[in-house]
């Protein structure tokens, strides 16, 4: 049996500080003994209650999630379907997200646009990961002796600040759901993180510069040099037996200013980063 | 204790055509007190460390014809130009070449694969358009563009500018107009609102700073 270890924080991004608007982002992380739940979302900037649809989306994803881990912790990887079997529920999930941050908004008499807000989920066990996300940010893990990878290909349009939200009109249609991306990831899990965009910059390779063809590029790459490190001081967190609270306010801080890029960074940023101690190899 | 180094990323684009009247009306004091405040807003864009990598400026003069006396590129790769006036007032042409700037700079970002937020052009006059310039059919472009999402627009009117016509070519926003010679206030307002709209999310309600230090009141 695996012990997990977990990170995760939000912090307010400096141009969030000069228009002291509140941060957007949102991130929560349930972990049970032979699973962990993380969600992530960002808050879309031109909507007046993003900060709340960021968190209700995030605390009601995880509710539904493990209210579904049954029938996810079933789902066999030497099938055919594994991958349609995990849509299924993942859809099933965030629909049912979706229409309760609707009625939360006419609860609260928000209009349901002004709640937009993207989100990543992954739903964790030692041997698999499921991930289901909608619009940008960043997903990454690394099994037992493999390098870090990404876990998803986040959505952009036509201009970098443009992306989709769970609000937008995507579940009507089979070409809408098209931007509702799902995966399963199969091996033994050493570690994943989930990121807002805003904290991209700092933890993944994502806009370089190839000499050769003139051209940039998004590998879309988790930076071992930023993650690794950070994983091993988690590990070594938890074998010290820091408190969640603890862990978290070290990382909040982290988060904040921890490098240049971390410390410039005008968007607000969230990093969840969760690991193992493997009893299986120790 | 939690660390870590950061990847070296390029920054997401963001290109500000300055579309300026360089007629003889702009001699003086007027493009004195300009060619001052386009050196402030060098200093101040490179000195806010993720505007000094995103911003591309142009530059387009219109006198009795438009030139682009800069092509789009970081400030920290040109001097800014001394601008000196002569001729008439060919407006449209100026921000027809503006406009062809735009669509030319984000091909440049498509083709090389750069990220870029919505480009946005700044016109500073003093005065009236040419006779023979078209000015409903700029209008229209602007209008149709600023729909479409193509660019943002924004107009800066001096001394006694035409309001009435400078309304006609952009109604929304409307141009403001200038205190006096205060070229200086009005480009570190440019620098601090190029710094928050660089850094903003599609459609965001963007609260600029206050335009009272430099914007003329009419009472």
């Amino acid at each position: 049996m695996n012990e997990w270890i977990t990170a995760y924080a939000s912090v307010m991004g400096r141009s969030h500080e000069v228009t002291s608007q509140p941060c957007q982002d949102y991130c929560t992380v349930e972990v049970h003994e032979d699973y962990v739940v993380s969600i992530v979302c960002d808050g879309a900037g031109s909507c007046e209650h993003a900060q709340h649809g960021a968190r209700f989306v995030a605390e009601f994803c995880v509710l539904y999630f493990i209210k579904h881990i049954e029938a996810i912790r079933e789902i066999r990887l030497d099938g055919d379907d594994f991958q349609q079997a995990w849509r299924d529920i993942a859809l099933k999930v965030l629909r049912a997200t979706r229409d309760d941050l609707e009625k939360f908004g006419q609860d609260k008499d928000y209009e349901f646009k002004s709640l937009s807000c993207t989100v990543i989920a992954v739903v964790a066990f030692a041997d698999r990961l499921f991930v289901t996300h909608i619009g940008d940010g960043r997903a990454g893990y690394l099994l037992l002796n493999q390098d870090w990878r990404s876990m998803i290909d986040p959505f952009s349009g036509e201009e970098a600040n443009v992306t989709v939200f769970i609000t937008s009109d995507i579940w009507s249609s089979s070409q809408g759901e098209q931007l509702i991306a799902t995966n399963v990831i199969s091996g033994p899990l050493q570690a994943y993180c989930l990121l807002t965009d805003g904290a991209e910059s700092a933890a993944f390779e994502c806009n370089l510069y190839d000499e050769e063809k003139d051209k940039y590029y998004d590998p879309n790459r988790p930076y071992g040099k930023f993650l690794d490190p950070n994983v091993s001081a988690l590990q070594k967190m938890g074998s010290d037996n820091k408190t969640q609270e603890e862990i978290n306010e070290l990382w909040s801080a982290f988060l904040d200013s921890g490098n240049e890029v971390l410390r410039e960074e005008p968007d607000d940023k969230t990093i969840v980063l969760v690991t193992t101690q493997r009893k299986d190899i120790n | 204790m939690f660390t870590g180094e950061s990847p070296e990323n390029f920054e997401q684009k963001c290109l500000c055509v300055l579309t300026v009247d360089v007629s003889g009306s702009m001699a003086g004091d007027a493009i004195s007190q300009l060619n001052a405040g386009l050196e402030i807003f060098k200093n101040d864009v490179l000195n806010d460390f993720i505007a000094a990598k995103r911003l591309e400026v142009a530059i387009v003069t219109f006198g009795s014809k438009a030139v682009c006396i800069q092509q789009p590129a970081s400030l920290k790769n040109f001097q800014m130009p001394n601008l000196t006036t002569s001729g008439t007032t060919k407006m449209v042409d100026g921000l027809k070449l503006a406009m062809d700037i735009v669509e030319q700079r984000k091909q440049y970002y498509n083709t090389t694969g750069q990220p870029y937020f919505r480009p946005m052009i700044v016109m500073i006059s003093d005065g009236e358009p040419d006779p023979d310039q078209d000015i409903s059919g700029v209008a229209t472009s602007i209008s149709k563009a600023i729909a479409d999402k193509k660019f943002m627009f924004y107009s800066l009117g001096v001394d006694d500018y035409n309001h009435e016509t400078m309304s006609r070519i952009c109604s929304n926003p409307p141009p403001k107009p200038l205190r006096g010679h205060e070229f200086a206030n009005f480009f570190k307002w440019l620098s601090n609102s190029i710094g928050i709209i660089s850094k903003s999310r599609e459609g965001q309600q963007i609260t600029l700073p206050s335009t009272s230090s430099w914007e003329q009141v009419i009472l």
